[in-house]
């Protein structure tokens, strides 16, 4: 009796260890799924490249927001900065502020900050240690970008556009999507799928 | 056209000692790629999707390559697709695979949007990279894996519907 008792503890342990140890854990390849389009993303407050801790709420534009995952050393994510740049110009004036994430653990905060000196974007970028926005909102790739009205409703998920390479440039999914917001319209495509180099986690 | 995808430019004579041409990586567009996944098959086939830019995908090669090794070309069709700029077709992609020593036969997805062919391949599939489908002499995936392999699990699987052809 004593035994099985010590027995039915033991695999009890075992049990309770294995939950303890898998608890959080996340299978590799594991992303948490993005938000349904429409649902409502709430404030989130990251630290930018000076390391002062910003708000969503205290950079959203009036019109809307438009977030993008971004990297340092990913060829697709920098292939995409003069259009981000040029992005960021044309819709501030439409009340559209663009801002700037970086989630790979990879890259640490020093590397942001270069990168932003390097490159000059007149958005803000926001280092997210512990990838916790990025799996918040799911995202799996750089460059990523999620477009939310001036509730923080999510209109537009997914890619820039069609192509790495400028010259191949076809469909601007998410200026579509801007513009059909901006003009009182529905967003025709909502989900383009994001292409470039994985999101490092934690 | 289609049929003769599975054995682009350069073919293989064997894997002795003969010293390795470089690989020769070929364009396959959207339509073509339909054609590769749905063709008739007398053996499994397995796709692998990466990029010289993708990390993980980088990282598995050697795995991939061993696997090949270990069951192509009699048992098992293995076939990689780079999402890689067409840019790289000559460069970059080839470079990445002879550093491998990856013999199996090399695409590059020739796109201007890529979305169609993602979708083609699972309409779940997000088209992040590394991504991995074994499929079976019927053309059903028996087999997918989003990110790095584990490769004692591909083998598994693999190892599942060779027995099921061998058995045929």
């Amino acid at each position: 009796m004593k035994t099985r008792n010590l027995s039915i503890l033991m695999a009890s342990l075992f049990v309770i260890a294995g939950a303890i140890f898998t608890a959080g854990a996340r299978a590799e390849g594991e992303v948490p799924a993005p938000p349904a389009i429409g649902a409502t993303i709430e404030d989130f407050t990251l630290p930018d490249v000076d390391n002062k801790e910003r708000s969503l709420k205290s950079l959203a534009g009036k019109n809307g927001t438009v977030l993008i995952f971004i990297s340092v050393q990913c060829p697709v994510s920098n292939a995409y900065n003069e259009r981000m740049e040029k992005l960021a110009a044309d819709y501030k004036t439409k009340g559209v502020a663009v801002i700037g994430i970086n989630s790979n653990v990879a890259e640490d905060a020093a590397a942001v900050k270069a990168h932003a000196e390097q490159n000059k974007p007149s958005f803000p970028i926001l280092k997210d240690p512990a990838n916790k926005i990025a799996d918040k909102l799911g995202a799996t790739v750089t460059p990523e970008a999620y477009f939310l009205d001036a509730g923080n409703k999510l209109l537009y998920h997914g890619r820039i556009d069609n192509a790495r390479n400028a010259a191949q440039l076809e469909t601007s999914d998410l200026r579509n999507a801007l513009d059909a917001a901006l003009a009182g319209k529905a967003v025709e495509k909502t989900e383009a799928k994001a292409f470039g180099c994985s999101i490092k986690r934690a | 056209m289609l049929l003769s995808l599975a054995a682009p430019a350069q073919k293989q004579k064997g894997r002795a000692a003969k010293p390795r041409d470089p690989i020769v990586v070929s364009a396959i567009d959207t339509n073509e790629l339909k054609g590769l996944l749905t063709q008739q098959r007398e053996r499994p086939l397995l796709v692998n999707f990466w990029a010289t830019f993708c990390d993980p995908c980088r990282d598995e090669f050697p795995d991939l390559v061993k696997i090949d090794k270990d069951y192509g070309p009699h048992a098992l069709e293995f076939v990689t697709v780079s999402l890689d700029d067409m840019s790289d077709i000559k460069t970059e992609v080839p470079k990445f695979l002879d550093s491998m020593k990856a013999r199996m036969p090399a695409y590059l997805l020739n796109a201007n949007d890529p979305e169609p062919a993602i979708n083609l391949v699972d309409p779940r599939w997000q088209g992040d990279l590394p991504a991995t489908f074994l499929y079976n002499e019927k053309g059903e995936v028996v087999y997918k894996r989003i990110g790095r392999v584990n490769p004692v699990e591909l083998r598994e699987a693999i190892e599942k519907v060779v027995k099921k052809s061998d058995g045929q």
